[in-house]
């Protein structure tokens, strides 16, 4: 056998193997945004199996999300095999775009790659670009899985779209804003989040575009619409401390749209208001405005979180917690809990792999709770390694995934699945995120504790 | 009626080399084609069956996917290595929840490796854009002896990608030089999707795989110990409750390789018959068996409905000597049942059924549903067709009374099934997930062929779920359950937009079927 020159020493190398990690590949977050975009169909360029795998991933254990409007074997796939890899496949996806178009409604298709399309070289571009005048717009992808994770997928739609789609409008919509960071099925809430964000900025008079969802009359912006009014917003809200910042960028440089990151999804009635400030200072809503319906919102709060105070008592719900989630859920959660819910944070587990620069920023979030509270933050996303830092934990609380269950039963601790994977619970327009959200999340904590009993 | 075909002539199967041969050559397997069961066997045997091409396609599953969540993912003392990009292990993740509805006490391998320290049972290599131009080798061989000094596992399966296929990463080479610095027998898998179109392939690798590196030479000869295979699509109480009648004469079963451990793979060859629950997935494991170790196998009936459980019961027994011993067993068992299936019989009969899934459900579970409950058989759509598949058609040609019910060969081919199923006024679908979604959405009254795993434990603790005797009607009360009330689908159906065209769906419904660029006959 040939000994092979690889780019890593040993040790980077098993810095680099997943133990059953909690995210796909880039074509599993650019199917994600597609199938989650409404009347959008993907035509997928890939082995015969991605979508299928993809879907039972993040569909089923997603929450069982469901196919949407033309996911799982609904979606048109080349399904590449031995023929293509010889031969290649343009033929086979020039033939399978034409009978998409013919066979199919939608607003607008988006082909997307995997692994063996990218592999063997096919021009996707060219081919694309030989639908140029099709009765409604075929973009394109290359979201291959070894290019990257789900993340970069979410980000590789959208950078497409900024290319193939959006054009410079004459003017600023005044009020519209877009927003970004949210990864349909990855963030298994993205819905009901979704609707508590949309619903609290209309509250200050803003329009908001979420792109994703089903349409809704009420809100007006909806799938290809949705993602073609994105370049005319006056800013681009990030609600991740990374996911998505890059686009803002783009976004800014391209369109002269400014953006603002708000590093966590906004939960509970501190970190929501302190949102909504934000927003309304970045796009001029009158301060009396947006005190107030902080003020209605907080008095709501608070009148639920009175009656739950009486469990929270008796019971013993100051838990120690340990968070393990997408960055964004790990701050924003950790904050709530900390902040509003007289919770001590244990340790705070990222595994979502944000890239070096954007850490530190996650730290300080992180470290800068009330009291001087301030959990272990640990970056890691092979569960492996997760578990054996955790072995020994004496937190009585683990919020994580499907994959973590086992953990929380081996430290007798209660339970909550916040995060991909999940599947022993169904997540149809549940919020954590808001004021809503935050109630939900909290009556789902106490729920789990009362009816833990290993 | 089939025999344990130790006699027949097998193709002989290449045991030595790396990789089994693809189901194009090895079975004349088709993917494409649409007609009637008559015109299918007649083309088959006179050998104009043509390879037909889709020019609209939809995903399905992958050889990988089928060798790894279908295969090595569920024996128990091992782990598996998806040398791919990231994607390719969220499959196995919808089948985590599965591990906390066993009864895992009850689990002959204790449940999957799934405890903290123990970890999860899979890695996976996270291929890159470097290691696509550096190659993965290394990587892999890392990830080997990490896994060996962490997990200590019987066992290390390394499921080849697509990726990995196309980068052309020497297994072999790998293996031969990391397996003297290893404990776990490392098994290599080349079940990448690129090799054949057909996921079932799949299936072969990992039984290629489980000849070549684990089961071993026998130390000695069972007499009264059969080898029951089962697939993913067998459930555990299926299992429990035919192990229980076969062991009421005397017979025990090594059920394998779902829920096994490694020690009852690799004695595989010291018992006395193979028994198939699920000949798609087991073709080529019960084959190897006999090529190389001489256990003659029964792999063309399966015990679904009353007379071909029965007919499955008295072969077993036959073949193990304990056929007088199995009257009794049947005449208790039958008569326990019969009351409540002419009571499922009244609500059921008449009504018209198609069925779609594996060769298992297809060909096999129709004969309950006609036999039992008088339902008529419109339709049937199995997953691939091929030579091994003739008489199974035949006899269930038999059973309905008549070949000219449709057969659409196709895996969850949506785009044609719900094209020809809104056309054929179906009373029920049975069907797998994709197309059951999709039929659902019409509002026609959908089931999954292969019952749906909450209902395992939570509503049939008991009984069997489909195979046997109590599996007619605990499955038969699943029917009735959607037969009484359709009222969520027809509601739905009425409301919600499905992504075709009109055009389309007044189209033919075989009309994107094309002839192979090559012409390729079987």
């Amino acid at each position: 056998m040939t000994m092979n020159v690889t780019g890593y020493k040993d040790r980077e190398v098993l810095s680099k193997i997943l133990e059953a990690p909690r995210y796909a590949c880039s074509l599993g977050g650019a199917l994600q945004c597609i199938s989650a975009t409404y009347r959008a169909i993907a035509i997928v360029h890939a082995g015969p199996g991605c979508v299928h795998n993809l879907y039972l991933g993040y569909n089923v254990a997603g929450g069982h999300q469901g196919m949407g409007y033309a996911g799982h074997t609904s979606c048109p796939a080349s399904r590449l095999g031995p023929k293509e890899v010889v031969f290649g496949g343009e033929e086979k996806l020039r033939e399978l775009i034409r009978s998409s178009l013919e066979m199919m409604k939608a607003d607008f298709f988006m082909v997307l790659t995997g692994c063996t399309a990218d592999l063997i070289g096919d021009d996707i571009g060219s081919i694309v670009g030989e639908f140029k005048s099709a009765r409604v717009p075929v973009l394109y992808a290359e979201t291959g899985g070894f290019k990257g994770n789900t993340y970069r997928g979410y980000e590789k739609i959208l950078e497409s779209m900024v290319d193939q789609l959006m054009v410079k409008p004459s003017r600023v919509q005044k009020g519209l804003v877009n927003i970004l960071g949210v990864i349909p099925g990855q963030d298994l809430f993205w819905r009901g989040n979704l609707k508590e964000i949309q619903r609290l900025l209309q509250s200050l008079g803003l329009k908001v575009n979420v792109l994703f969802g089903h349409k809704n009359q009420r809100y007006g912006l909806h799938g290809l619409e949705a993602f073609k009014a994105i370049p005319s917003a006056e800013l681009n809200i990030v609600l991740s401390p990374w996911v998505g910042v890059e686009v803002a960028k783009t976004l800014e440089k391209k369109f002269d749209t400014p953006y603002l990151v708000f590093p966590e999804l906004p939960i509970g009635p501190s970190e929501t208001a302190e949102f909504l400030r934000q927003v309304a200072a970045r796009t001029g809503v009158p301060r009396p405005l947006v005190e107030n319906v902080i003020a209605d919102e907080d008095r709501e709060f608070y009148y639920h979180l009175e009656d739950l105070g009486d469990l929270y008592i008796d019971y013993g719900m100051q838990f120690d917690f340990v968070i393990i989630g997408d960055s964004n859920y790990v701050t924003g959660v950790t904050k709530f809990l900390t902040n509003d819910a007289g919770c001590v944070p244990f340790t705070a587990v990222v595994t979502d792999e944000p890239p070096g620069e954007y850490r530190a920023g996650i730290t300080n979030e992180l470290s800068a709770l009330d009291y001087g509270l301030k959990p272990d933050v640990v970056f890691e996303s092979s569960s492996g390694k997760v578990w054996e830092k955790l072995k020994d934990s004496e937190a009585n609380l683990v919020l994580g995934s499907l994959l973590d269950r086992p953990l929380a039963r081996s430290l007798s601790a209660a339970f909550l699945e916040i995060g991909f994977p999940t599947i022993d619970r169904t997540i149809i327009k549940n919020s954590y995120c808001g004021y809503n959200g935050a109630l939900e999340l909290l009556g789902d904590i106490y729920t789990s504790v009362l009816q833990t009993s290993y | 009626m089939a025999e344990a075909d130790t006699n027949e002539e097998i193709r002989v199967l290449p045991l030595d080399e790396n990789a089994p041969p693809i189901r194009e050559r090895r079975l004349g397997a088709i993917d494409a084609w649409a007609g009637s069961a008559k015109q299918l066997v007649e083309e088959t045997e006179n050998g104009s069956l043509k390879v037909l091409d889709r020019v609209f396609s939809q995903s399905r599953t992958c050889s990988h996917m089928a060798a790894t969540t279908g295969g090595t993912i569920d024996i128990a003392d091992t782990v598996t290595i998806y040398h791919s990009a990231q994607g390719c292990t969220a499959n196995i993740l919808h089948r985590r929840g599965s591990q906390f509805w066993y009864p895992k006490e009850k689990m002959d391998g204790g449940g999957v490796v799934f405890t903290p320290g123990q970890a999860a049972n899979w890695y996976g290599t996270n291929l890159t854009e470097e290691d696509v131009i550096f190659g993965g080798e290394n990587k892999l061989r890392e990830t080997i002896k990490m896994i060996d000094r962490k997990h200590h596992p019987k066992a290390i399966f390394i499921s080849n990608s697509c990726a990995a296929g196309i980068m052309g990463d020497d297994l072999e080479g790998i293996i031969n030089q990391v397996q003297p610095e290893v404990d776990a027998t490392i098994v290599p898998v080349h079940c990448e999707a690129i090799r054949s179109r057909f996921p079932m392939y799949g299936y072969d690798a990992f039984a290629h795989a489980l000849l070549k590196y684990l089961v071993k030479e026998p130390r000695k000869k069972h007499k009264d110990l059969i080898n029951l295979l089962c697939g993913p699509g067998i459930e555990w109480p299926d299992r429990v409750y035919l192990t229980k009648l076969l062991a009421r004469v005397g017979i025990r079963a090594n059920v394998v390789p779902r829920w096994a451990k490694v020690e009852q793979i690799q004695t595989l060859a010291e018992a006395a018959l193979s028994v198939v629950l699920c000949p798609t997935f087991n073709d080529y494991l019960v084959r190897g068996l006999n090529q190389k170790h001489g256990i003659p196998y029964l792999k063309d009936m399966q015990p679904f409905g009353i007379a071909k459980t029965e007919e499955w019961l008295r072969k077993v027994a036959q073949l193990m000597d304990k056929e007088q011993a199995m009257d009794q067993v049947i005449a208790e068992e039958k008569a326990a049942i019969m009351p409540q299936v002419e009571a499922l019989r009244r609500q059921l009969q008449d009504l018209r059924i198609f069925v779609s899934g594996g060769q298992t459900r297809t060909f096999f579970l129709p004969h309950m549903l006609v036999n039992d409950f008088g339902m008529q058989l419109a339709g049937i759509n199995p997953f691939e067709w091929g030579d091994n598949a003739i008489e199974h058609l035949a006899d269930l040609g038999r059973t309905v009374g008549n070949m000219d019910f449709l057969v659409h060969i196709g895996d969850s081919q949506d785009f044609e099934m719900v094209n020809y199923l809104k056309k054929m006024n179906i009373d029920l679908a049975l069907l797998h997930r994709g197309p059951m979604a999709s039929m659902f959405k019409l509002g026609t009254p959908t089931v999954g062929s292969i019952f749906i795993e909450p209902h395992r434990l939570r509503r049939e603790k008991d009984a069997s779920l489909q195979m046997g005797f109590k599996g007619v009607v605990a499955y038969g009360r699943y029917l009735v359950r959607v037969v009484k009330n359709p009222a969520y689908g027809r509601k739905l159906g009425a409301r919600v937009e499905l992504p075709w065209e009109e055009t389309w769906l007044k189209a033919n419904a075989f009309s994107k079927l094309t002839e192979n660029d090559e012409g390729d006959h079987r």
